[in-house]
């Protein structure tokens, strides 16, 4: 605690200290972009401090493209190079903790699901909470139910779960999640392996809020096509493996439509999925423009931008998300080990 | 005589050969061992206790037989299998007159140019029970509806597909022994009224039982350590295999569970320090034996009417295990998506356009192979000091050294990968995000197939030919440099080929190292495999594959001439 | 035999010796893990421009000393000491390596070089030497001088693989000569060639010794070739030198049964001391009692045996005179060019005799051997 109170008086100190420098020059140095007109006092200071560093290294979930057009948009408005790698949720956490525990964090921050691991970055002082981060104005009237103060972040994205089905094979015939429990879809449908990450437990969570816990037997009595991630899932989808991808994600299979693949989504109204959380790292090379990068997160244009794909819900627009979608803080009480058994595969993990 | 004296005494009598060659097995030692202390020992040690909880948690997985059964089948399988294929390759191709030149001397390498990742993933394709490109071709011809006929997610397939990985290994390995081989023990066979086969069981193969336990423990060494294949092949199967369980360990949740997943790679340890043994052991016993040509060039077996059919087995064999999976690859890059028919009209280069213009991939590209040159050379080079100094010192401190470099790759690349991060990343290194984080990791977890194909090459080596030199009255160095390398060369630019390409399309400790400043090609396959943009994989792969055959292709032509003229008689 | 191995030539000639060994000792460890000694305490000197013959059978220790001698192998006790200088030092860890003693060594194997062709194969001690190194064109004149000596001018270009195995063997002598050592070592170099070539290969060696003046240490397990090169042979047994002395004195003088029986052939009569008397000794045998030069070590009523060699026995139908003679039976007479070699049978004995043509055509005949060519030797 004392420590994080130590870490955010220094970032006040050091956004103090960059503005006295930034102010007599009038701007940073070499940076085209000016400070819009209409920022208020404490934003312009850390747009300064943000352009003095100049740069901001992120590491993102979120999928390349949609982390490319926000981290373009960003430059362009503030004026600050922005570079980042694209991640799985696990290899972020596994990366992101081998680093802060180095002492050196390469990404100033993250934008990873939500897991166990953002506590757990939060108390091994890896992460700084957004609330005590001298973000401008937090959280500025953001909707209450997306904050998640214990944690110290805030939801900023919502990658809600359907069906993605062959149009050849199911078309129109597949509405909701129970329809895939037709026998007639037996050994037709492709199963996202959950034990590849801890991620998918909300969503089977919600499975047996919704169906019961029969959902799964039946579902593994379909003698479902055990495939290794949502990307070769969708891609035996197209190629006629299967006929249903359970669980599917949006974004992967309306890139494959795009390119003539027979693939269609569907979103049942009771969902749930990935929720995108920034994280701020503590040793951050660039503290102020990760802030900045967060306030944009948060913004109304930012958070537009990055929920611009289909596939991704934004927590300021609520009609871009399922009608009944549960947050993952609520899908708990079937552990991981009793959804893998129930579906009938091998056990990873105690 | 006190103790200082007699330190100075011992000092005295080193020379600055063995001092270099000590310490950089040290560096060595220390570079393997020091990360994967960081990782490794935290889980076992709870409040200054050794704490043993994980090996009792690894035990008391509930299908730990499961798991091993399924892990030591599909690795001994595909070991035996790719032993029985890959000596019988070299075997055609050094002694027989089935061979066809450059053909069969390089191609049974192509398989290997293709990243794991990407191999299975064309096998994937071409396999699959439905919709495999290979099932839609065969299933018309034979007159078969519906599925099949070849399932690659099953027993039979994914052993195929190790087996494909495990084959380069054997055949450069045996190939190198059968060459330092005296032709005349075979031709010796064939004049007592054996026929090429029973020649091949009885002679040639005992001759070169040392190459092939080097290839054997490889063998194990990279079977146990294959994650891609089976990450993607194995779970539709029903299979369970270690290093993904591994990998699921330490991935599916934070914070990770290390201690099983550690100990569950220490059944792993145990196994290939077993081969080792054994191996080391065949070594010393069979070091002088069955080698002594002088300069006799072997003249090639005649097969007699099974020289057709063998070659057309060869020929099938590559087309099967290159071709195809190249081909698939291609396919599904020009197509877009993997689909069940292909519409010729609508093929078009958008993957393979957008892949070459893509800055990140460009750079990641130049980063591996440059990477790819550097680390193979240095790792092969210090491999080759590391030999000689084990050879030298026979037992104790040599074979300590040896187990040190050796042992700690067995473990997943990923424990490693972290364990690099602790040591390297910040204070005092601050190598983070640079490459030479990568390069060091590079280096230490490629020392095991480098140490290999060293060890072979000193092995054929005859011991006078360097005594000659030191009674010439050169130094040690001097002998090393004018002598043991040269005549190690043919085995280590096998060696070099090998790390280059494992190297330059490394997965595993990329995922973790690699990042905005130092982008490698492994990395930029794993951002667009989660993107589930199989086309732009595709394209990536063959980009490798093809940059990577423009570097081994020569080395690998070259060292073969080198190989192949008297000048690569070793043995006096 | 220690004290046929202290007359040494350095006493002799005035000169100090190239090697000196003194109480060289090399243990190995058995496959039972049990210790053994390869080389057993062997002391020994050798003079300049002297050759020195390790004869022995495989696995006496020969190879071993040789590879002592040039810093190949550690003993484990003694000191070597080369043209005067202490090379080797058990009790001070004194160890100079191999490349420091300026000494040359030809390999059985011979140890060419592959990747070198003949030219840079010779070359290579005159560049590796620390010191002296030559110039280019001094180098290149020394190569082909030796070149011309060992008889191969022409094969400067090729590589060894390319050459037959008389030729490598002509390179490797190039290689061993080229540096112009006073010592060179020699590990059986002539073993593996054919008889023709292997005798002409002697005869220039020796004549090459000779017009160089260099001195020698040879190993070989070839008594023949111990004969022709030697100008003293150390007889090798076990680790041990059995006997060491001029050829001459090995063959006509031999100090026990073992080195008879190694060099040359040796008839051997065994039987119990009856008497020993100044420089001869008496023996009773299964052919009666037989008189010869006394060997060492020698007491009455021990058991002995008389030894002769074939060329020494007379052969005839009538009982000759002399103290030496027995009735035997000749099973066979097999013509060997120089001489008939015929073997006998007497008292369930059976001998060979070599005699130098057809003068005998019985079967039952006498055999004499004159006492001063019949030596007695224990048992």
């Amino acid at each position: 605690m004392i420590s994080r109170l130590r870490l955010s008086a220094a970032a006040a100190l050091l956004l103090a200290a960059t503005a006295c420098g930034a102010g007599g020059s009038g701007g940073g140095t070499g940076v085209t972009s000016a400070v819009p007109a209409d920022a208020p006092p404490a934003l312009r200071t850390l747009i300064q401090a943000a352009q003095k560093e100049g740069e901001l290294v992120w590491y993102s979930v979120p999928a390349e493209n949609i982390a490319k057009a926000v981290s373009d948009d960003f430059a362009k408005k503030y004026g600050i190079k922005v570079k980042f790698i694209r991640l799985t949720s696990s290899d972020l956490a596994q990366r992101f903790a081998a680093e802060a525990e180095s002492g050196k964090p390469a990404a100033d921050l993250f934008v990873g699901s939500y897991t166990p691991f953002i506590p757990e970055a939060l108390s091994k002082g890896w992460t700084v909470k957004l609330a005590d981060a001298g973000i401008p104005d937090y959280p500025n009237g953001y909707p209450d139910k997306y904050l998640l103060p214990d944690d110290g972040t805030a939801v900023v994205q919502v990658q809600p779960s359907g069906i993605a089905v062959n149009s050849q094979e199911a078309g129109g015939a597949i509405k909701d999640w129970k329809d895939i429990l037709d026998p007639k879809w037996k050994g037709k449908v492709i199963l996202v392996d959950p034990r590849t990450s801890a991620a998918y437990t909300p969503f089977w969570n919600l499975i047996v809020k919704e169906y019961g816990e029969e959902f799964l037997t039946e579902l593994k009595a379909q003698d479902p096509i055990v495939a290794p991630g949502s990307a070769p899932a969708t891609q035996q989808l197209a190629a006629g493996e299967g006929a249903i991808v359970m669980p599917g994600v949006q974004s992967i299979a309306d890139d494959l439509k795009a390119k003539g693949a027979p693939v269609e989504y569907v979103q049942p109204e009771a969902s749930t999925g990935p929720e995108i959380v920034p994280g701020l790292a503590a040793k951050a090379v660039h503290p102020n423009a990760a802030r900045l990068f967060v306030h944009y997160l948060m913004s109304k244009e930012g958070n537009a931008r990055l929920n611009a794909m289909p596939g991704s819900g934004s927590p300021l627009d609520p009609a871009s998300l399922p009608a009944r979608y549960a947050f993952n803080r609520d899908l708990t009480g079937t552990t991981s080990e009793r959804i893998h058994t129930l579906l009938g595969l091998g056990e990873a993990g105690t | 005589m006190t103790a200082l004296t007699r330190v100075r005494d011992r000092l005295g009598a080193l020379t600055p050969f063995q001092v270099a060659g000590t310490l950089l097995a040290l560096a060595l030692g220390a570079l393997a061992v020091y990360p994967l202390a960081l990782v490794v020992i935290r889980p076992f040690v709870t409040d200054g206790r050794i704490d043993l909880a994980p090996i009792r948690d690894m035990l008391a997985q509930p299908d730990l037989v499961t798991l091993l059964w399924h892990t030591a089948a599909v690795v001994g399988a595909s070991g035996l299998a790719g032993l029985v294929i890959g000596s019988s390759l070299a075997w055609v191709n050094e002694r027989t007159d089935a061979r066809m030149g450059l053909l069969t001397d390089v191609v049974p390498l192509v398989p290997f140019l293709l990243p794991p990742i990407a191999g299975a993933i064309g096998w994937s394709l071409l396999g699959s029970e439905r919709s495999g490109y290979l099932n839609l071709a065969l299933r018309p011809l034979l007159g078969i509806e519906g599925t099949g006929p070849v399932d690659v997610h099953s027993w039979y397939g994914i052993i195929f597909v190790y087996t494909i990985y495990q084959v380069p290994y054997v055949f450069m390995i045996v190939s190198a022994g059968l060459r330092n081989t005296d032709p005349a023990l075979e031709e010796q066979s064939r004049m007592s009224g054996a026929g090429p086969l029973r020649t091949l069981r009885r002679i040639s193969l005992p001759a070169v039982r040392p190459s092939m336990g080097a290839a054997a423990l490889l063998m194990v060494w990279t079977g146990f350590g294959l994650f891609s294949i089976p990450a993607i092949l194995a779970p539709q199967a029903g299979l369970d295999i270690l290093s993904v369980r591994v990998v699921q360990l330490l991935s599916f949740t934070y914070p990770p569970e290390t201690g099983v997943a550690v100990a569950l790679n220490l059944v792993v340890m145990l196994v290939v320090t077993l081969v080792w043994y054994a191996q080391t052991r065949m070594l010393r016993s069979t070091r002088t034996a069955g080698i002594g040509g002088k300069g006799a060039r072997p003249r090639p077996m005649r097969l007699g009417r099974w020289r057709t059919p063998v070659r057309a087995a060869i020929v099938l064999y590559l087309a099967l295990t290159s071709v195809l999976p190249l081909g698939a690859l291609v396919l599904v890059s020009l197509t877009g998506f993997w689909s069940n028919t292909v519409d010729w009209s609508r093929l078009n280069l958008d993957a393979v356009v957008r892949t070459l213009t893509d800055t990140a991939t460009q750079e990641a590209l130049l980063n591996s192979l440059v990477l790819g040159v550097v680390c193979a050379t240095v790792g092969v080079l210090a491999a080759a000091v590391v030999s000689v100094l084990v050879r030298r010192s026979g037992r104790g401190a040599g074979m300590l050294v040896d187990a040190a470099i050796k042992f700690p790759p067995t473990l997943s690349h990923l424990v490693i990968a972290v364990g690099f991060v602790l040591a390297f990343s910040g204070a005092p290194f601050h190598l983070g995000g640079t490459l030479w984080i990568l390069m060091l990791a590079y280096i230490s977890l490629h020392m095991p197939q480098a140490t290999t194909a060293s060890d072979a090459a000193i092995s054929q080596v005859a011991p006078e030919l360097t005594d000659a030199s030191r009674i010439s009255g050169a130094g040690q160095s001097r002998t090393f440099r004018r002598i043991t390398l040269p005549l190690m060369t043919p085995g280590l630019l096998a060696g070099w080929a090998l790390l280059f390409v494992t190297i330059a399309g490394d997965i595993g400790a990329s995922a973790i190292l690699a990042g905005t400043g130092n982008e490698v090609v492994g990395f930029r396959i794993l951002e667009v495999f989660a993107n589930g943009d199989y086309a732009m994989l595709g394209a990536i792969s063959i980009i490798l594959t093809l940059a990577t055959s423009l570097v081994v292709l020569p080395v690998t032509w070259y060292a073969r001439r080198r190989g192949g003229s008297p000048l690569s008689r070793t043995q006096p | 035999m220690q004290t046929m191995a202290k007359t040494d030539l350095s006493q002799q000639t005035g000169e100090p010796p190239i090697v000196r060994l003194t109480g060289v000792r090399k243990n190995y460890r058995r496959v039972d893990r049990t210790l053994a000694a390869a080389v057993d305490g062997v002391s020994l000197e050798v003079a300049p421009a002297e050759i020195l013959v390790l004869l022995g059978p495989s696995g006496c220790g020969k190879t071993t000393l040789l590879r002592s001698i040039a810093g190949l192998e550690t003993p484990d006790d003694g000191t070597v000491e080369i043209a005067g200088q202490v090379v080797f030092d058990a009790a001070r860890r004194l160890d100079v390596p191999p490349e420091g003693r300026g000494l040359s060594m030809m390999f059985q194997s011979y140890a060419l070089w592959p990747h070198m062709s003949v030219f840079d194969n010779i070359a290579y001690p005159l560049r590796s030497r620390r010191g002296s190194r030559p110039g280019k064109d001094e180098l290149a004149g020394r190569v082909v001088e030796v070149l011309e000596l060992v008889g191969i001018p022409e094969l400067s270009r090729q590589f060894p693989g390319e050459m037959s195995g008389g030729q490598q063997q002509r390179v490797a002598l190039a290689r061993a000569l080229v540096a112009g050592d006073g010592l060179i070592l020699f590990d059986e170099p002539l073993s593996n060639v054919d008889a023709k070539v292997r005798e002409r290969l002697r005869v220039e060696l020796l004549a090459m010794q000779r017009r160089l003046g260099f001195a020698a240490v040879h190993v070989t397990h070839d008594q023949t070739e111990a004969m022709e090169l030697a100008t003293r042979i150390a007889v090798m047994r076990a680790g041990r030198v059995e006997q060491l002395g001029p050829p001459r004195e090995i063959y006509d003088r031999p100090a026990t049964r073992y080195v008879a029986g190694f060099v040359g052939i040796a008839n051997e009569v065994p039987g119990e001391v009856a008497g020993v008397d100044g420089r001869t000794a008496t023996v009773r045998t299964a052919y009666g009692t037989l008189t010869g030069v006394r060997g060492a070590g020698l007491e009455v009523g021990a058991g002995a045996v008389a030894i002769w060699r074939p060329e020494h026995g007379r052969m005839s139908e009538d009982e000759p005179g002399g103290p030496n003679r027995w009735r035997a039976r000749r099973r066979i007479s097999m013509f060997a060019g120089p001489h008939i070699e015929h073997h006998l049978d007497a008292e369930g004995l059976s001998s060979r005799l070599w005699s130098g043509g057809g003068d005998v055509t019985a079967d039952e005949v006498w055999i004499g051997v004159d006492p001063d060519r019949l030596l007695i030797l224990p048992a």
